[in-house]
Formats: structure tokens, sequence, C-alpha cells
């Protein structure tokens, strides 16, 4: 024992172990009453983790050319031992990814996880969505099969809507006039190298600056005002081993529905990867009906909905599309700067706040049931009335968190 | 009420997605769903293939020998009848030194259930019918104007579309009707297992992992309580 | 404070905060289960007060247990205790902990064991590795007596040396020159004294040696029997891939797993 505490401090005294485990683990406070809508960060580390991993054991067996992507990929299906297992833990992971992304940011809208101080944390995340999605998008290039590519031309072809710099910018994402062995290569690099390195970096940040302003609860009360005499929060608990042992039984669940989809349902019934594309890229066959992969469909829809253009200003429909659907996601970035509530949860916000979040839920589930189903007439006037649905609780929030009746917080969790 | 208005809200969402299960010109697919767990299935459906189809259509991305383990053939089988070609090795895939784009654009069959699903393989199978406008001489309720002849006509025999556009039968094949349906279902088998050899190991192992995962869950759970 | 009105500030059930007329002083107020307390916290700031009055809030109820404790009153005991969740449990079950310990140690590792297996056993040889590793087959009809094929096996070159029968009378002969003089096998160390089968890779330095079969005076040897010959370093071998004595390779020709079946030399499988 002595023998291991003389090493420590020799440790510590070169590098702080001890006191950033103590500062990280063992003795940073979190609250001691929240419910399973704060078990998602947890596993969005989960995840990230077999993504990684999955991830760099594919990449030893795929090939990034035009003429080999899409046999490699039936390679690592067949002939790589457990290369099947690899690659449907890595589709399924991008799909558990995104969905435990969608219920931890919405958690962070219900109880207010971006009010001061906790706006970087909240930026930081938003970051990392929009890293998350590009990610998403480049890495279904790879497989090369029908939808990898002509997903991908739909979503380039929105920079060519850009005025005057667009076409060009397209030809220099894809390397190419036309979407190509040049762009696949690239898009590699970037799935596998640089954006990965950059979510690593954020969630880094992400964490850091979470544990510097302290973990939220549904009730919105600061935990740091009571404190004992060791400075631990009355209403807090160490991190370790509540919120370890706490998220113990929570990522074991996951698994259960993980493995349950990987082993059972790996295609998610043409949702996470698409029939179209178990059948190679050819750029002189559109598929029928070019659906994006489920997590993508509400801001999908988003850009299909917009079906008009401002012509004097000279912004075509298409254009247009583009804005909003950046929007979309931009708007989520400004949102601790529109909420004007003096009450952090949604349980004591008044009516107007709850009604929002109703709506916005509401129209993102529409958009993305709306996303993945070909258009008409009735489901472009529907996707219409949910891209409003979708923006006005977020326009309008200034106003209503300002002047609506909020309930007292109480002092103690 | 919330979620009364939700639900009704989704329901009327779905009611406008009638139409699009459409399966060619039929209402839609005859429903049909591959199992590749019953090994005497996937060697009468191999046969069928090999029979059939196998002078048009390549496997490209199956090795003779993972059809072999799979599906337990023995080796002399799988040499003399088979592959009957001493130029090919068992670690060759299944192409019969087909080239990879057919002259007659017949499609490889790797991934063809993968792409289009087991329903409408298995309904284009069975839909075929007789129509001198057509090269073939044999149209396609699935496929109006497909490319293939209805080269399984000696199994199902003669069939024709009546006035109101159902299939009626003309001629007896050497299967009875029911005979024919399991033998598409034989075959559509084997192609979902050519689709994706790992499915027999993935969806006999899976339960083992879940159920772990259940046990793993319990005890975490344990030690959470305990420390709570 | 003073001349203000005295006030009351609710903190949190059965806690508050209050001033008094002519006290400068916050004054701390606390009910647990109809046992009031009273006194002032001595300080005018209000947050002070409040972290003050949860101090000695804790203490109470701390002091309150030990008290109790020695107090037969067991129903007293039984509604204080039940307000005194900040109170860390001292009774823990040892036992069980350290059971439930161990248990989870041993699923948490086994979960890292479980996922480690397809992740090490990816980096086996593939099927497409193994089908271009498999064996090879040679049709050994073709090769006439003293003639040599070279076939290519696992990226390496095979030589197969058809034997003369002088060279099979020769071989032993050369026992006294080369190296290592057993013969493993047979004279041409397979199992077909007729047939040498050997890797064409010089256990020096991995040249190709040169094939040499005549029997006739060389630069290299006055005694030459026929064998190979290294162009890199000199290295001599008879024709059965042995290794002469005083060149720099150390070992004879290495001999790839291989079986004959009739006429058929299948190389890669013994």
């Amino acid at each position: 024992m002595a023998s291991k505490n003389s090493l420590m401090s020799w440790i510590d005294r070169r590098l702080p172990v001890t006191e950033n485990l103590e500062r990280h683990l063992t003795k940073h406070p979190v609250p001691s009453k929240v419910n399973f809508f704060y078990l998602f960060g947890a596993l969005l580390m989960v995840v990230f983790m077999i993504q990684v991993i999955t991830g760099i054991w594919l990449m030893m067996f795929y090939t990034n050319t035009e003429e080999g992507a899409f046999a490699s990929v039936e390679y690592i299906m067949r002939d790589v031992e457990y290369g099947w297992l690899m690659r449907y833990m890595h589709s399924t992971g991008a799909s558990a990814f995104f969905f435990l992304m969608y219920f931890h940011m919405f958690r962070g809208l219900l109880y207010g996880s971006y009010q001061k101080p906790k706006e970087l944390v909240w930026l930081f995340g938003c970051f990392l969505l929009f890293l998350l999605m590009a990610e998403g998008f480049l890495g279904y290039v790879l497989p090369w099969g029908q939808m990898s590519y002509w997903a991908a031309n739909v979503i380039l072809s929105l920079f060519g809507a850009i005025p005057f710099i667009g076409e060009s910018l397209q030809v220099w994402i894809q390397g190419d006039y036309v979407l190509s062995g040049a762009t696949l290569s690239r898009f590699f690099a970037l799935h596998v190298v640089v954006v990965p390195l950059l979510m690593i970096a954020l969630v880094v940040f992400h964490i850091f600056a979470l544990h510097e302003v302290g973990a939220g609860n549904p009730e919105g009360v600061d935990i740091e005002k009571y404190r004992d005499k060791t400075g631990m929060p009355l209403d807090g608990k160490p991190f370790h081993p509540y919120k370890t042992f706490g998220a113990l039984p929570a990522i074991g669940i996951f698994f259960i529905v993980f493995f349950a989809i990987v082993y059972y349902a790996p295609t998610g019934g043409g949702y996470f990867i698409e029939k179209p594309n178990f059948e190679e890229a050819n750029f002189l066959k559109t598929p029928e009906h070019i659906a994006p992969v489920w997590y993508y469909a509400p801001f999908y829809s988003i850009l299909r909905a917009v079906t008009f253009g401002i012509p004097f200003l000279g912004i075509t429909s298409k254009f247009l599309g583009f804005i909003i659907f950046a929007a979309s996601i931009a708007i989520l970035f400004i949102v601790p700067w529109l909420d004007r509530s003096k009450v952090q949860s949604i349980r004591y916000k008044g009516i107007f706040s709850k009604i929002a979040m109703i709506m916005f839920a509401t129209s993102f589930i529409t958009l993305g049931y709306l996303g993945t189903k070909p258009v008409n007439e009735i489901r472009t006037l529907i996707a219409q009335i949910c891209t409003i649905f979708y923006f006005l609780p977020f326009i309008l929030m200034p106003i209503y968190t300002k002047y609506e009746k909020t309930l007292e917080v109480p002092d103690r969790l | 009420m919330k979620k009364l208005i939700f639900l009704a809200f989704f329901i009327s969402l779905f009611g406008y997605s009638a139409g699009e299960n459409k399966c060619g010109e039929l209402e839609k697919c005859f429903s049909f769903e591959s199992s590749v767990h019953d090994r005497d299935s996937l060697q009468r459906g191999l046969g069928i293939y090999k029979n059939y189809c196998s002078s048009c259509h390549t496997l490209r991305y199956l090795r003779w020998n993972r059809l072999q383990r799979d599906l337990d053939i023995p080796e002399t089988v799988l040499i003399d009848d088979l592959i009957s070609n001493e130029n090919i090795k068992t670690s060759d895939f299944v192409t019969f030194g087909l080239p990879e784009i057919s002259p007659i654009g017949a499609p490889d069959l790797t991934l063809r259930t993968r792409v289009r699903g087991d329903d409408w393989i298995y309904t284009y199978l069975q839909t075929f019918y007789q129509d001198t406008s057509q090269a073939t001489g044999s149209n396609n309720l699935v496929y109006p104007g497909t490319a293939m002849a209805h080269v399984l006509i000696g199994l199902q025999g003669t069939q024709e579309l009546d006035s109101n556009g159902k299939l009626i039968r003309l001629s007896k094949g050497a299967l009875e009707p029911e005979e024919f349906d399991s033998a598409m279902k034989d075959l559509v088998n084997f192609l979902a297992y050519a689709s994706e050899p790992a499915r027999i190991e993935r969806e006999r192992n899976g339960i083992y992992i879940i159920l772990f995962f259940v046990v793993f869950t319990a005890v975490m759970w344990l030690l959470y309580r305990e420390y709570k | 404070m003073q001349g203000k009105k005295a006030k009351h500030i609710h903190i949190s059930e059965g806690m508050s905060l209050y001033t008094r007329d002519r006290s400068p002083f916050y004054w701390g107020y606390i009910n647990i289960d109809g046992e009031v307390f009273k006194k002032s916290l001595k300080t005018d700031d209000k947050d002070e007060a409040i972290k003050l009055l949860t101090l000695w809030k804790d203490e109470i109820l701390v002091e309150g247990k030990k008290v109790l404790a020695q107090k037969i009153n067991v129903s007293a005991k039984k509604t204080l205790i039940s307000n005194t969740k900040p109170i860390p449990k001292e009774k823990v079950n040892t036992t069980r902990r350290k059971a439930l310990q161990i248990t989870s140690s041993v699923v948490g590792a086994v979960t890292v064991a479980g996922f480690a297996v397809p992740f090490l056993s990816a980096w086996q040889p593939s099927e497409r590795a193994k089908a271009l590793g498999a064996s090879v087959k040679y049709d050994l009809s073709k090769l006439e007596p003293g003639a040599m094929a070279v076939v290519e096996w696992r990226r390496t070159p095979i030589f197969i040396v058809h034997q003369t029968s002088e060279a099979i009378k020769n071989l032993p002969s050369l026992n006294q020159k080369v190296a290592n003089p057993a013969l493993e096998e047979g004279v041409s160390r397979t199992t077909n004294d007729k047939f040498s089968v050997v890797k064409g890779v010089c256990t020096h330095l991995s040249c190709a040696p040169k094939y040499h079969p005549e029997i006739e005076p060389k630069a290299w040897d006055e005694d030459w029997k026929g064998g190979f010959f290294c162009p890199c370093h000199g290295s001599k071998f008879d024709l059965a891939g042995r290794v002469y004595k005083n060149v720099p390779a150390p070992t004879n020709l290495e001999v790839p797993p291989h079986s004959f079946e009739g006429d058929t030399l299948i190389i890669g499988e013994a």
C-alpha cells in the first residue's frame, strides 16, 4: 500500500492524475435526482467508441476506389472473419448515434440545459450534431451503392444552388465534374480522419465545459447553492460511483436493443441500410425513389417542403430550400440567447413553452416520417405546415419565455 | 387527450401512403419471408438455380467452398456435378466463367433479394404469362416488359391473363402448382442465403448475445442499487 | 437592517430566515418534526445566512441522531431518521457489496473479452487470402527426368525436380560434402524418391538459387554432381536441396508441405 501511494505521489508530482480523477470522477458532484433523459450522454460515449473501433477495423479491409469500394464491402461481409458483424455494428451504430443524439438534445431543450452558464456546453453539442450529420453523410457514400451515389448527388447539387459560386464550389467539393472516384477518396479521408478528430476534440471540450459549470437536473435547481462542510453540494453525489454505476444498467439495456437490431434486423427494414444500396452505383440509372436514411429525414423533408423561391431577389426554390434547411440546424445554435425565461426546466415554465415543445417534437417526427416517403401534394402541404411549426417555437421563444407566467423553482432537489 | 390527437394525426398520415406498396401491375406482392435455416430447402434451391438460372445469371460474390461448407455439400458432388469444370477452383466465385457484365443483360443475382426484397423476387418468379407482343413470348406482372424469358415454363406450365388482368393457367407443367410454389420458395431461400451467407450464423447466435446482455443488465442493476 | 421592519423568508419546509427589529443579523428558524430551533446567524448577508442555516440544520440532524441513539423513544427516532436523508448510511452490507463488486467485474471482463473476439479474429487470413494461399496442384507426368519446374505457391517459387537415375545414385555419395547429410523422408527429401520439392529461396539471404543439373566441373566446384548454386553469395546445394559445407547458407533449402496423389503433386497440403 505504501509503495502504491509513493508511486501515485511520484506520478502526481509530474502528472496530476489523482487531482483530475477527483475533479472529474470521484469528487465531481452530480445532481442526486435525475431521470432517464440524463443517461443519453453516457450512451453516446459508448456508441462513439463502438463507431471508432468498428470504423478502424472496417478501414483495414475497405477499398476507397470507385472500382473496388462496392466489392470490398461484400468482401468484408463474406470473406473477413466477423466482417459482417463489424459492418452491421457500424451501420447500426450510426443510427443509434443519431437516435441518442436527438434524445440528448431534446432533453437539453426540455430542461434548459443551454441556459447561462451552459451556453458553451450547448454550442459544442450543436457543433457535434453538425459534425455527426457530416460524418454520417460522408460515411454513407463509402459503400458506393446506388443510394450512396444518388443521395450524395442530391446533397452535393444543393451546393450548386448557391448563387455565383455554387457550380464551381460543387465541382471543387467533388474534385470532378461529376460525383466520382475522386469524390469517394476525399470523402473517405474526411470520414475516417478529419471529422472524427474534430468530434473527439469537441467531445472533450463538451465534457470539460460541462464539468466546469456542473450537470443540470430536471428541476432546474442549482445544486451548488447548499454545500456541506466538505464542500459537496447537499443535493449532489459524487460522479463515481453514483453516475457511473447508474449508467451501467442503461448500457446493458442499450446493448440488448443494439444487438437485437444487429443480429435480427441489421437493415432496419430498409431504414438503416436502404435496399438500393445493395446494388453498385450506376450513374446511368436513378433509383425510383431517393430517400435519405431515417436520421436525415426531418431535414430532408424541410428541404423538399420549399417549393417556391423569391423570384425578385433572384433566389430559386432550390436555393431557398437549402437556406431553410441550413437554418433548421443553425437555429439550434442560438437557442441559449432566444430563451429569456427565469427558470430552466419545462416543469416550471409556462404553458406556452410546453405547447412550443410539443409543437416542435410533433413536427420533427412528422417531418421525419414524410422525409422517407415519396412526395405528393398533400404530403408537401403537411411538410410545409410542419416546417413552420418546427421554426415557430424558436422564433417566438424570446417573446413567450419572457412574458409567460412561470412557477417558483424550489430551493432543493 | 394529447396522445389521442397524436394518434389521429399519425393515422391520417399513414392513410395517404395507399398505393405505394404496388408490385408492378399487382396491388401488392405475394408475401414471403425467406429463411436460411432449412438446409434441404437451400440445397433444393441451389439445384433450381444450377439448372435454370446459372446459364445466364452469376453469383459473383459467393465462393463455391463457402457454399459447400454452409450447405453441407459433399466434395465430389460439388466438383463433379455443380462445378463440373476442372479449371474452376473450389475457392472461386460462382460465375461459371460468365463475364462480369452479361451480354444479354442478365443481372448478377448475389445481392438481388436484398435490392428487391424476398416478396418481389418470389412474386416475379410466379407471374410470367404468355404475351406474343414480347420478344421473349412472355411477359411479367411484377416487371412488365422484362427481358427475361419464362425459363421455368417447363415446371410451371403456361399462364395467360384474362380480361380482368387475372392470371389463369393454360397448361400443366412438370410440377403441380403447390410443388412449383414450394420450389420457388426454395429458390428464394437460396438466393437470400447467397445474398448474405453470414445470416445463418447471425440469426443462430444473436439470441445468446442478447441473453448475455440481459444478465449483464441484471448484475449492473443490482450493483447500481447497492450504491444508490 | 436596523429600522427596517422584521421580515420572514421561507427557505424550504421547516427552514426559514427572519430578522428581528433590533438585530442587524439574520436569524435562523428550523423545525424538525415539531422540534424548533432558533438562533442568530451572526451575518447580515442573505446568501451567507442561507448557507449557515443549511449547515446548522445538518449539524442538528447529526446531533439529533446521536442523542436519539441513546434515547429509548423508538417512534421519535423513526420519524426523525426518515427526514435525515443527507446522513450517509452507516450500515453497509459489506459481504453483499463485495459479492456484487466481484460479479460485476467478472461480467465486465467477459464483456470486454467477448468484444475482443471478433476484432482479433478479423485479423486471421480472410477467405480471399485462404483462396490465394490454397494448395496448388501440379501434373508430374509432364516433367521429364532431369528437368525442373517452378510453381508459385503463396508468392514463393517452388522448385520441382525430376531426379535422373544417376542423380538418385549420386545423392548418398554427397553425404560427406553436405552440412546436414541425413536425408529426410527419402533420397529426394520427399515421400517420392524421384521428385524433390523445395522452396526456391536461398536460406542465406533469400536470393533465388539457380538450377545446375549438369554433372561437370564448375567454376565454383571442380567435382560438381548437379544441384543449385546461388549467384548472390555462392551458396551450394545438391539436387535434393541439401546445403554444402563451408558456404554462407546455414541450412538446407526448405521443403514445403506437399503430398503425391498418383501423378499429381499437391503443394500446400501435407
